[in-house]
């Protein structure tokens, strides 16, 4: 029943409410709605994580660079940041995606070319504040080769914030992916995703309303459970850091 | 204080202009062709090549970036590929309404987050902790939907869409309205049991002040300080938000605009609409500096 194909179209069930044979029922064209609400959480997650991913590659060395070195590094990234940080957040994603052409790649590929400024923020400034530490200077002077004290020193304690960090990205990038699908400019048709669904289901609210209900419902599901992860994550990291003094 | 407004202002200028040449970077330098999107693959080369001169793309890059600096100064935006008409003219005709629909936003965001961030510092401190932290991370595209469900099909009370009256406001204001009251409602709670915690209300409860008094005269006053700044950094996001408010109630906007351009890939407009909605920003970000440091005199010290 999970695993029925999302694009299988069946003209005997369009717009029929949850039954049996469609436990949520079908869209306009037939098709059945909890396998396109699987299909679209899946593509939801897969962006969350992919644009996670990315921008973790590119954010976390460039902090670790500028925080550790500072210098041009520095200079250049954080001016680029500041740029990127005077828009208005989904605006630039959603003109990337639109000039580059919808697809799940290039959702991927614009959240992400935004999004490495939060973790390279974050890195830069936990970087600076461990850099001066007695261990961190101690493991300097013993010889200790940059990289090796980058990944036994200075990531090891600053894993906290960076894990409420990527969990926070995740949530957004899934947001944002839905957003930009419910503007048709996300993940192109047939395709199933949330934001897609709900702005099809608006059309037929009157007759179907479980098209509206059904995938808002499960947006709400998906981004509070996130949310409350991070919540989870930065309250036991909090409690960890007090419980050490 | 007048230092402060003038600095923050020469401040602002060098990157409001890295951000007018990452727009226009951001529409020259991606794939994807607009005379292709204007003709059609299937014109012909001297044809193609009519057009691309007609809309001044056949100059190198740098000649057209300086070209368009020059015409964004004498409030020359371009002119749209799909209209014909100038894109400053269509953006001042799609102001009025986006404008209406940020006002009606912060009315339902200031109300909203003042009533929550009250409540949410008192008894009900954990009820309304989890109703914000829902209200503030779920998109205004999933409530926009559901509150059309409840009040306009289903009880009629109000219009599906359009911008006909006052009442067709209601909905798109509550919809683009309710995540930033939440998000402020939780940055006033939590400013508020910060400064109960302070020494300075210990001392007056213990000189016998009433508790209702050193809320409103002393605790309110000091939390509403990161409040207000929030308050003008929200004010720059509406117009984001507003993007996907107004494509769920059909409502006349900017943000419209930007999608409808978008999807016929009218570059003029789509370059107008990101300049326009991000020079707002950088203004009300710039505000929000502003204010805080006229309300805080720590701030203004600095």
């Amino acid at each position: 029943m999970l695993f029925t194909d999302p694009l299988i179209i069946d003209l005997a069930a369009v717009l029929a409410p949850p039954s049996a044979v469609h436990w949520l029922g079908a869209d306009d064209l037939g098709r059945d709605v909890l396998a396109r609400v699987v299909a679209g959480v899946g593509a939801s997650l897969t962006v969350g994580f992919g644009v996670l991913l990315l921008t973790a590659l590119v954010g976390i060395p460039l902090g670790l660079a500028a925080g550790w070195w500072g210098g041009w590094v520095e200079r250049v990234a954080g001016k680029v940041s500041e740029v990127v940080l005077s828009f208005p957040g989904l605006l630039l994603a959603l003109a990337l995606t639109a000039l580059l052409g919808p697809s799940l790649l290039n959702v991927v590929v614009a959240l992400g070319l935004l999004g490495w400024v939060g973790f390279y923020r974050l890195t830069r400034v936990q970087v600076q504040r461990l850099r001066g530490l007695a261990f961190v200077r101690a493991a300097e002077l013993a010889g200790v080769g940059t990289v090796r004290i980058w990944l036994r020193h200075i990531l090891p304690n600053c894993a906290g914030p960076l894990q409420v960090e990527a969990l926070l990205m995740v949530a957004g990038a899934m947001v944002a992916e839905a957003g930009l699908s419910f503007l048709g400019l996300g993940i192109p048709a047939p395709y199933p995703s949330l934001g897609g669904m709900l702005r099809d289901g608006m059309r037929f609210m009157l007759v179907a309303p479980w098209l509206v209900v059904i995938p808002a419902v499960v947006l709400i599901g998906l981004t509070v459970l996130v949310n409350l992860a991070a919540k989870v994550l930065r309250q036991r990291w909090d409690n960890a850091m007090q419980g050490g003094r | 204080m007048f230092n402060i407004i003038v600095r923050r202002l020469l401040a602002m200028v060098p990157t409001a202009l890295l951000v007018v040449v990452a727009v226009f970077l951001l529409i020259h330098a991606v794939p994807g062709d607009p005379i292709d999107a204007l003709l059609g693959e299937r014109a012909s080369v001297a044809d193609r090549e009519a057009l691309r001169v007609a809309l001044g793309l056949h100059l190198p890059l740098g000649e057209q970036l300086l070209r368009f600096l020059g015409g964004l100064v004498q409030g020359d935006w371009g002119t749209s590929l799909v209209s014909q008409k100038p894109v400053l003219g269509l953006l001042l005709e799609r102001l009025p309404a986006t404008c209406l629909l940020a006002l009606g936003a912060m009315a339902v965001a200031l109300s909203g987050g003042l009533l929550l961030g009250l409540l949410g510092s008192g008894r009900w401190r954990r009820g309304v902790d989890n109703l914000t932290l829902v209200l503030a991370v779920v998109p205004s595209f999933v409530w926009g939907p559901l509150l059309v469900l409840v009040f306009a099909v289903g009880l009629g009370w109000l219009p599906v869409s359009g911008m006909s009256g006052l009442l067709s406001g209601i909905l798109p204001s509550v919809t683009l309205g309710v995540g930033m009251a939440a998000v402020l409602a939780r940055m006033l709670a939590e400013s508020l049991q910060h400064e109960q915690q302070a020494d300075y209300l210990r001392t007056l409860l213990a000189k016998g002040g009433s508790g209702a008094r050193g809320l409103w005269r002393h605790a309110l006053p000091n939390a509403l300080l990161p409040t207000v700044q929030l308050l003008f950094l929200q004010l720059g996001m509406v117009l984001t938000g507003a993007v996907l408010t107004e494509a769920v109630f059909g409502w006349p906007g900017v943000g419209n605009l930007l999608v409808e351009a978008l999807h016929q890939r009218d570059y003029p407009v789509i370059q107008g609409c990101l300049l326009l909605i991000s020079l707002i920003y950088m203004v009300c970000v710039l505000l929000a500096d502003v204010v805080s440091a006229w309300l805080d005199p720590r701030v203004r010290g600095q």
